[in-house]
């Protein structure tokens, strides 16, 4: 018998929060619809069973209209091949799903318990499978406190199938849920398929909800929380608050991570590490290479840990300090909407405005959470603007390392620029392809007070990513540069490229390093400029360069599974010509200016 | 139901349009034509694959909450929840000011 549980929904009703908390896995979890865009699976230990259970993204119908619904229809009736189905992650992460050819043992279905009504039809289209199901009536905490009463036994009873109500947030009711998914997985729950039997219809949902709901507060007021989601949903106050939230989250997001890197973690390494590993490699090794390549100029055990932990770490932390509580407080959907009518304007939906923001932490993700867009046209002119000019949060913390102390005109200069590229290639796209504006239709999701404990996990998370996919393959980076430099290699590759590093670009010759070592990772292209002693133009054509060159190898490879090898090779061919073409110009104006 | 909004937004409301709805309690007006905070109840949707399960069905309760700038989409409330709706799909919803009747089907507000 097949031992696998599928965890069916509608969207954003909190399926990836229970699926973390009985796996103890860390699929990314947010407040708005579509964060699951592939299949998670993970092992949950059941009394004396083991089964695997798998997070489902969470569709409205199984009228398999979209690709989401496909999947779960596969799913369901045992006939899932193998596509290649994975869950979106910090860099890299993915979890590959085994190719399932038996129907599932059983259904969690989980249920937003302050949305009943509307997550009915899809459970009656679940149950016509029959097969056995529990329903996790979830956020019943959420739905308390606007003063809706969902009658478990009642719900039950109209279903014949188990109610559990649950909080997944903070665990409450997991358990119990656990014990019944035990039963129902060894074929001892009792299972009532009468239901399976009727038309599924919008009245008999109605009817259903009528018996099981009642409103407990005959006079229930907005709760401040409501009110708030209001005010940030309205163009007035909305759209001022929404430039004051973009202000201050970039403000955190820099303060905090300067503050972080001046203060604790430069310190920290270059007054109490650095000093030891230096007295330790004198006393090891005769001054000679080997000690050049440990800690000369590029030496991989000073620069190998000063560039990924000291300089580029702090920015990855409050990054994702910040982008986290947006994730979690659903006010990101509520910018989609109030930026919707500008970004028609360059072909995109406003909730494009997620996979941008998401693409200014690591362009992977970005890539991934594109597959919810609506047209082929959006998610092309969404990549094309991620890749050619959105920074990842390691190549930011890069540019401020730059940048911030000797030019901050130069660095809100590369960023403006960043921006105007962005605008103009979306623009030439959406000239280029044609097509219906695109029609939003969008459910704004409440806006909650994201949980410290949770933001915390989230952080931790992405940090753990971070060091194990960004900080491990910088380290390696820093180690060619040292040895290519130590040996004299680097003089003879800058020779090579001296037509286009010296003559075209006004950089020094061993500025050609870093743009090898770009391909391996976008800070790459920077960092290294910090060693060079550069004039201000200098710095803003390295900067710009930087920005407009070739997204890692991992996004590369992201793009390829994603959309193709051409997608893949036409963007490498549109960065680095961009990179190129831009940055000769600004050389030959700034020299005309200068 | 919506929260009283304490700022006038005249900006938002087309001159032309004199709030079709409270002129005529019978007759049906789209969704688009809807003034602010006004009431409807909806009568006929376009064929939409994602309408119903967002709330919107025939015989439910809409409230317009917000009009978005820059030709941006309608907000409207429905069962205490929101729903971002373009202007184009809003125009192809049809309301009527009166409550059609239905009591299974009504708002649960």
């Amino acid at each position: 018998m097949n031992d696998t549980v599928l965890l069916i929904g509608l969207p954003n009703v909190g399926k990836s929060v229970i699926f973390n908390r009985l796996t103890g896995l860390n699929v990314s979890v947010a407040n708005y619809v579509g964060t699951t865009v592939g299949l998670a699976s993970g092992r949950l230990h059941l009394d004396g069973k083991d089964v695997t259970l798998i997070d489902v993204p969470g569709t409205y119908s199984l009228q398999s209209t979209c690709e989401a619904e496909k999947v779960a229809v596969e799913l369901l009736r045992g006939s899932c091949g193998s596509k290649k189905l994975y869950a979106a992650g910090h860099c890299g992460s993915r979890t590959e799903i085994k190719r399932e050819t038996d129907s599932p043992a059983a259904i969690l279905y989980v249920i937003d318990a302050g949305n009943l009504e509307n997550s009915l039809y899809l459970l009656l289209q679940v149950l016509q499978e029959k097969l056995p199901v529990i329903v996790a009536l979830n956020r019943s905490d959420l739905a308390r406190e606007k003063g809706h009463r969902v009658d478990p036994e009642a719900l039950s009873g109209e279903l014949g199938v188990p109610v559990i109500p649950t909080v997944a947030v903070t665990g409450e009711g997991l358990e119990e849920l656990k014990a019944t998914l035990c039963l129902a997985v060894k074929g001892r729950l009792n299972v009532n398929h009468e239901q399976a039997g009727k038309v599924v219809h919008w009245d008999r949902v109605a009817d259903i909800y009528r018996k099981a709901w009642t409103r407990d507060r005959a006079d229930s007021k907005d709760s401040r929380r409501k009110q708030w989601g209001m005010r940030l949903t309205r163009p007035w106050p909305g759209l001022p608050l929404a430039a004051l939230t973009i202000a201050l989250t970039l403000g955190i997001v820099i303060g905090l991570g300067l503050g972080l890197r001046q203060y604790v973690l430069l310190p920290f390494f270059r007054g109490l590490v650095f000093p030891g590993i230096e007295r330790a490699v004198m006393q090891m090794t005769e001054p000679g290479l080997l000690q050049n390549i440990l800690i000369g100029e590029y030496g991989f055990l000073i620069k190998g840990i000063e560039w990924p932990f000291a300089l580029v770490l702090p920015y990855v932390i409050s990054f994702y300090a910040a982008l986290s509580f947006l994730e979690d407080s659903g006010y990101m959907p509520r910018l989609g909407i109030l930026l919707d009518g500008l970004f028609n304007r360059i072909g995109l939906q406003g909730t494009g405005v997620i996979p941008l923001l998401l693409g200014y932490g690591c362009a992977i993700p970005a890539i991934l959470a594109t597959r919810t867009l609506g047209s082929g046209k959006e998610r092309l002119i969404i990549i094309t603007m991620v890749c050619i000019a959105v920074p990842c949060i390691a190549q930011t913390g890069a540019f401020i390392a730059l940048l911030s102390v000797s030019s901050i005109p130069v660095m809100l200069a590369v960023f403006l620029l960043g921006w105007v590229a962005m605008i103009a290639v979306a623009l030439f796209l959406n000239r280029l392809i044609k097509s219906d504006p695109p029609e939003m239709v969008l459910e704004i999701p409440d806006l909650l007070l994201p949980r410290p404990g949770i933001l915390v996990k989230k952080v931790w998370l992405r940090v753990k990513h971070y060091i194990a996919d960004g900080a491990l393959p910088m380290v390696v980076g820093v180690c060619i540069a040292a040895f290519l430099y130590e040996t004299g290699l680097m003089a003879s590759l800058g020779l090579t490229l001296q037509p286009l590093v010296v003559s075209w670009l006004g950089l020094p010759a061993e500025a050609a390093v870093p743009l090898m070592l770009g391909i391996l990772r976008r800070e790459l292209t920077v960092l290294p400029l910090l060693e060079m002693d550069l004039t201000t133009l200098q710095l803003f054509v390295g900067a710009a360069v930087g920005l407009f060159y070739v997204p890692c190898i991992a996004v590369i490879a992201t793009l390829t599974r994603e959309y193709g090898i051409r997608m893949a090779l036409g963007m490498l061919l549109l960065t680095t010509a961009s990179a190129f073409l831009l940055g000769g110009i600004i050389n030959r104006l700034g020299s005309l200016v200068l | 139901m919506s929260v009283k909004n304490t700022i006038p937004e005249k900006q938002n409301m087309k001159p032309e349009m004199s709030c079709l709805v409270e002129n005529c309690s019978s007759c049906e007006v789209s969704l688009e034509s809807l003034c602010l905070h006004d009431q409807a109840w909806i009568t006929e949707l376009p064929e939409s694959l994602l309408l119903p399960f967002l709330g919107l069905r025939p015989g439910k309760s809409v409230s317009l909450v917000a009009r978005q700038r820059f030709n941006g989409p309608l907000v409207v409330e429905v069962d205490g929840r929101c729903v971002a709706i373009s202007r184009r799909v809003a125009g192809n919803i049809r309301v009527a000011k009166a409550s059609p009747g239905r009591s299974a089907a009504n708002s649960n507000e």
